[in-house]
């Protein structure tokens, strides 16, 4: 039987009133619910039924959080349980919607932001800006994943599994041997020596005779990988020219031939090996003659050395490539009291330096190189938790605590910047002054101006639109597009929202105009790719310009080839996929999955081939099942449909109709093509600040946001309006606020629920 | 950037021209004398994953009994009909009706509820049965498992998609429901990865706890652990509950390093095959077309395998709707998930015939490889189990019900192939999981779902 069919349109359940829960919302979740969580029952621990008043939702948040979420991944109710899929998406909305709504009722809260490691974006910077060193990150660390609000800042989701360990080690290792230059090793070994060994030689030659097929042997350490050379130098042979094999670690590498020589006398010849750091075998073999040896010499054989890389040498250490300090131990300490701070981000006590020097007396010990012992010491630095992790220290007081002056200012650079902070952040912090809002609203200022907040821009667009695997796992390159879609207009094609996102930062817009504005940011490529050859005009030299569009058809996010593109199927729009990229991620309503039972849109259309796309969404939204969702989503898409499968502009279908962007939003309202449909998702610009201001909070915190938040959202919002949407308030506002000037050590994280894990039956499965 | 380069430069590059001493010896074996070997090979375990489904009547032959027709798909497995089981009706039951993808990967070697959250509270449903053989047997040789693939993670919430995190479609193994454990994509850094701590020995002969072994430099990465570890320690006893978990997570990743350096300082007990492996070294980057880095990812499995490097490993030979242009092969344009939602189309759906059938092709070059190793008196192939499929039946459609599976090799004469094995349908996947970690030597009553042993194997 199908519930009383609740009466408000999803798209208003903003206003979600008290008193639509006694009449509306409790009888559809009594009839769906009540045979389980009935309660009456005392077995029955999931009491929401209990509630009488949307009082009773307010005060008991996280089961009622539980209830919407449940409903909307369509975990309850189980099996054959039907409920009616508007019924379904009413309810969810409107629990979360009270819950929002009433988010300020609570009392106060900051939420607990967990030590977050450096993601590769943030290493990389990192690294930049502690040595001036720049590396490739991808070719050393795997892309990290995202969660919480969607990014790769969310702390819970940046693991450390041993394997990334092994890669930190290498990569300090890397950093390390591309700053400081060790002199090239050097070792020779006189014949003597060489394993067996025999006394010094009493002649006046340094020679010694070895029978044929001996193998004589010595070891080495030696300190870095790379190319070493090999050199064996004896007797020439008088008579009968001879081969030695050289070994390294068991291993041939290579046969050397002396030619005859009647006149006798020294000579040398050379094997090549790779080294890796460490003691390694080198073994020479004699043939079917007797060797007179003199000596075997292992070199480490000189790398090409730039400029900037004796620049990196004496920024870090003081000392040009080759000097020597005079107390070598010294030295290390200042190099180490210099960098440890600045990789810790924080003040470091004398007692936490000499831990590290104990790594460069290790090294000493063996009488190994200043340089290698120092690199040594600082490769324990890079792969510390107190620079791989953005470590805060927690306020054992219960409740909410301001955080610390330098934990701020890591907060604020890494949000901003993706960086460490830099040396005024870091005077302020010694100064206490980052927890001054006057001061904290003129860094944010600062920072934004500087041209590191692009990093900001780019991290926080991409991610949330989606539009940074444009030309990867979106939109991928094709070889038949590759007239017009090459790897460079993908790029292009992804630095669009970015660029327009920063420009608002930097000047100071609404971020309205992320709907609205009818501008854009073009390279000559992208003209090409628009088709809007001698339609605009670039200003002078390459690279992006700012221009307005010659009409108003793609104004705002929406008209982006990368937002329209990435919503497409393999040539052909998706009215279905853009419609639900727009109710989820431009105003945060998500939507569910499609329930198990319904036929497919695939299946649709094969049984009617000479569908239009259109006509094909309307016959599916014949099944009840199906409307719920797909009367929201599709008209939405629909709208869009003048934009082909790569957000190209077109006025005809592939058949040569002429395309229908009409559509009717289930509220009534009624639109025909992307203008008009802008300009109704603007009447909802509501829904649309608030998932962008969650967004932008979530990237900030680096953590998921939890009820609680719901009241920082809802004053961020309200200044927002005030200040007349302007994008530096809301990041200053952000700044500022509760939870990110705060850490709330017993704050409650909401949970997640699936269906209690059954034990398992003992049965056999095959017959 | 990453570097492109070719099949031809692989073969002709550092390897050949620059040995590698340290590397050469690790693929000889290390030299006898110093490691106490195994009487026999050991077994091991190979999952390999494709996403976006097969074509469901191209797959399933007509009938039911043991013998069978080759279908389309299955026909570039014919010449090794023997090597082989065909396994019908299993299925992830927790993976229906949700999202036609993303859940269904984790959820393919674990049967787990996989949640539908933003991240934060990540949660795959279970740990993957490669991760619970590993965590078990995984200490007997330098690498608990090696986890390869081609697509690099996906980020973000698939908002396009029902809302689930995209990482889940990227992940094949998992450590435990939280924990997925990162792929390697880049052929150097995956076969450096073998022989990282696997250098020469410290110097033979010495006692690994005398002055000179500890003062060496081979030790200077155990005692830079040391300190940091120390670090994590002290911050650990400042820091709440809430914090522990990363930091925890550092702590053991520390710790299980250290034990894999020392590990690799210790002879171990391990299967030496005699010969030299052909595979050079790669070079740095990504191999300029999709067939080459495949085959050279496979490979380097072999190579983990044959050098008893590992004995478990997975293979995404794509994530979750990957979309490689697959225009390189004849007739075909367009990206594979793209391509797989054919709508019954016959031009699309030929066309997705066709990358399908190219992947049966790799792993039937695969497996010929495996049967071509010989390890004393039987092959590579033999001493393996091979599971090889998708988490859906239809790429077209998303279909969950009776999995396109295959599991090759004789697990050392536990398994009997050359039939199809019908298990009843809807028989848990999972069941197949437990029988095979029960030839793993991991004796579990039960894993995931399952509902008991899948019989009929041997």
């Amino acid at each position: 039987m199908v519930a009383i069919r609740i009466g408000f349109v999803l798209s208003l359940a903003a206003l979600a009133h008290a008193d639509d829960f006694t009449e509306k919302i409790r009888p559809v979740l009594a009839e769906n619910c009540a045979k389980c969580h009935n309660p009456a029952n005392p077995r029955n621990r999931l009491n929401f039924l209990k509630a009488n008043a949307a009082t009773d939702v307010e005060t008991q948040r996280s089961l009622w959080r539980n209830v919407a979420t449940q409903l909307r991944n369509r975990t309850m109710p189980p099996g054959e349980a039907k409920m009616a899929e508007a019924d379904r998406m009413d309810v969810a909305n409107w629990i979360e919607t009270r819950l929002r709504n009433t988010g300020c009722t609570s009392s106060e809260y900051a939420g607990f932001v967990a030590s977050r490691r450096l993601n590769r974006r943030e290493w990389k910077n990192t690294i930049r800006d502690l040595f001036g060193l720049d590396v490739i990150a991808p070719d050393l660390f795997p892309a990290d994943e995202s969660g919480g609000a969607g990014f790769d800042t969310n702390g819970e989701t940046l693991y450390v599994p041993p394997m990334m360990l092994e890669r930190y080690l290498e990569a300090a290792t890397t950093v390390l041997d591309r700053i400081v230059v060790t002199p090239p090793f050097n070792k020779v070994v006189l014949s003597h020596e060489l394993n067996p060994m025999t006394a010094p030689p009493k002649g006046i030659k340094p020679s010694r005779f070895v029978d044929p097929e001996v193998e004589l042997t010595t070891n080495v350490s030696v300190l870095a990988e790379g190319p070493y050379t090999i050199r064996v130098s004896v007797e020439r042979p008088k008579l009968t020219p001879f081969t030695l094999k050289v070994k390294v670690d068991g291993a041939e590498v290579g046969t050397l031939s002396y030619a005859r020589d009647s006149g006798g006398g020294a000579t040398a010849r050379l094997a090549t090996a790779t080294l890796s750091r460490g003691a390694h075998t080198i073994s020479v073999v004699t043939g079917t003659e007797r060797v007179e040896f003199y000596s075997v010499t292992v070199d480490q054989r000189p790398t090409p050395m730039a400029a900037e890389k004796r620049a990196l040498h004496f920024q870090l250490l003081g000392l040009e490539v080759g000097q020597s300090p005079v107390d070598p131990r010294a030295a290390a300490r200042r190099v180490l009291r210099q960098v440890l701070p600045k990789a810790f981000r924080r003040p470091v006590e004398d007692a936490e330096v000499e831990q590290f020097l104990g790594l460069y007396d290790r090294g000493a010990k063996r009488g190994d190189p200043f340089e290698e012992n120092v690199k040594l010491a600082l490769k324990a630095v890079l792969v510390s938790p107190r620079f791989l992790f953005k470590v805060e220290e927690p306020d054992s007081r219960p409740g909410i605590q301001r955080i610390g002056q330098y934990e701020m200012a890591s907060r604020l650079s890494y949000f901003l910047w993706s960086t460490m902070p830099d040396a005024e952040l870091l005077q302020l912090a010694g100064a206490g002054k980052l927890q001054d809002p006057a001061v904290l609203a003129a860094q944010v200022g600062r920072m934004i101006d500087d041209p590191r907040s692009r990093v900001f821009a780019n991290g926080f667009m991409g991610q949330w639109l989606g539009t940074q695997e444009v030309g990867g796992r979106s939109m991928p390159l094709l070889t038949e597009l590759q007239h017009f879609y090459t790897p460079e207009a993908a790029a292009d094609l992804r630095e669009q929202p970015e660029l327009m996102y920063h420009y608002l930062l930097t000047a100071n817009r609404s971020l309205l105009e992320l709907l609205t504005g009818n501008y854009t940011f073009l390279t000559e490529r992208l003209v090409k790719y628009y088709e809007l050859e001698g339609k605009v005009k670039l200003g002078p030299g390459p690279g992006f310009h700012k221009v307005d569009w010659p009409d108003t058809k793609r104004a705002g996010v929406l008209g982006l080839a990368s937002v329209l593109g990435m919503t497409s199927h393999y040539k052909e729009a998706s009215p279905v996929l853009r419609g639900a990229w727009v109710l989820e991620t431009l105003l945060g309503t998500p939507v569910p999955p499609p329930p198990a039972d319904v036929p497919p849109l695939d299946a649709v259309k094969a049984s009617n081939k000479k569908l239009t796309m259109r006509e094909m969404l309307a016959k599916h939204r014949e099944n009840v099942s199906c409307a719920a969702c797909h009367n929201l989503m599709d008209p939405i898409g629909l709208g869009l449909e003048n934009f082909d499968w790569m957000g190209r502009w077109r006025d005809t279908e592939a058949d040569g109709r002429p395309v229908d962007a009409s559509g009717a939003l289930p509220s009534g309202e009624k639109f025909d093509g992307p203008e008009e449909l802008r300009g109704i998702l603007l009447q909802r610009k509501e829904e649309f600040l608030r998932q962008l201001v969650g967004k932008t909070l979530g990237y900030a915190l680096g953590r998921g946001l939890q009820d609680g938040d719901q009241c920082t959202i809802q004053r961020l919002m309200d200044n927002l309006a005030k200040d007349g949407y302007s994008a530096r308030t809301l990041i200053r506002d952000i700044v500022v606020s509760t939870p990110f000037r705060n850490s709330q050590s017993d704050a409650v994280v909401s949970e997640s629920h699936g269906p209690a894990k059954k034990a398992p039956r003992r049965l056999l499965g095959t017959k | 950037m990453v570097r492109q380069f070719s099949r031809r430069t692989i073969l002709r590059g550092i390897g050949a021209a620059v040995s590698t001493p340290w590397m050469e010896a690790s693929l000889l074996g290390a030299p006898k004398a110093a490691v106490d070997g195994l009487s026999e090979p050991p077994l091991r375990m190979a999952c390999l994953f494709i996403p976006n489904g097969v074509r469901p009547d191209f797959w399933t032959p007509p009938g039911d009994g043991e013998a069978y027709e080759f279908t389309t798909h299955l026909k570039p497995l014919e010449p090794l009909k023997n090597d082989f089981l065909l396994l019908e009706n299993l299925w992830n039951k927790n993976t229906v009706g949700r999202n036609g993808h993303w859940p269904k990967v984790p959820a393919w070697l674990s049967g787990g509820f996989v949640e539908r959250t933003t991240g934060g509270d990540l949660d795959a449903g279970g740990r993957t049965v490669d991760q619970a053989v590993a965590q078990r047997i995984g200490h007997e040789t330098p690498l608990m498992s090696l986890e390869l693939g081609i697509d690099a993670p996906r980020t973000g919430i698939d908002t396009a998609g029902g809302g689930f995190p995209r990482a889940l479609g990227s992940f094949l193994s998992w450590a435990d429901p939280k924990t997925p454990v990162p792929k390697e994509i880049v052929p150097q850094l995956a076969f450096d990865r073998l022989f990282r701590n696997r250098r020469a020995p410290v110097v033979s002969g010495l006692d690994p706890k005398s002055p000179e072994v500890l003062g060496s430099l081979q030790r200077d990465e155990t005692s830079v652990l040391d300190l940091v570890r120390e670090q994590a320690r002290a911050l650990r006893a400042k820091g709440s509950k809430t914090d522990q978990a990363r930091l925890d997570e550092y702590f053991e990743s520390v710790r299980s390093v250290e034990r894999r350096l020392e590990a690799s300082m210790k002879p171990q007990k391990r299967w030496i095959n005699e010969g030299k492996f052909p595979l050079d070294r790669p070079v740095a980057g990504t191999p300029a077309t999709h067939k080459e880095h495949l085959q050279l990812m496979l490979d380097i499995m072999l190579l983990a395998f044959w050098t008893d490097s590992t004995r478990v490993a997975t293979m995404m030979m794509g994530d979750a709707q990957s979309s490689q242009d697959y225009g390189f092969l004849e007739g075909v344009k367009g990206n594979w998930h793209g391509i797989s939602h054919h709508r019954d189309i016959p031009e699309g759906r030929g066309q997705y015939e066709k990358i399908v059938n190219w992947q049966m092709e790799q792993f039937a070059a695969f497996l010929t490889k495996m049967k071509s190793l010989k390890e004393g008196e039987r092959s590579l192939l033999d001493n393996s189990m091979v599971l090889f499929g998708s988490s859906l039946k239809c790429g077209n459609r998303h279909l969950e019900e009776n999995l396109p599976l295959i599991l090759a090799g004789r697990g050392k004469g536990t398994l009997r192939p050359g039939r199809r094995v019908r298990a009843e349908a809807k028989t848990p996947f999972c069941n197949l999981h437990l029988a095979m970690m029960h030839r793993m030597g991991v004796k579990e009553e039960s894993f995931g779902d399952s509902t008991g042993v899948l019989g009929g194997l041997a």
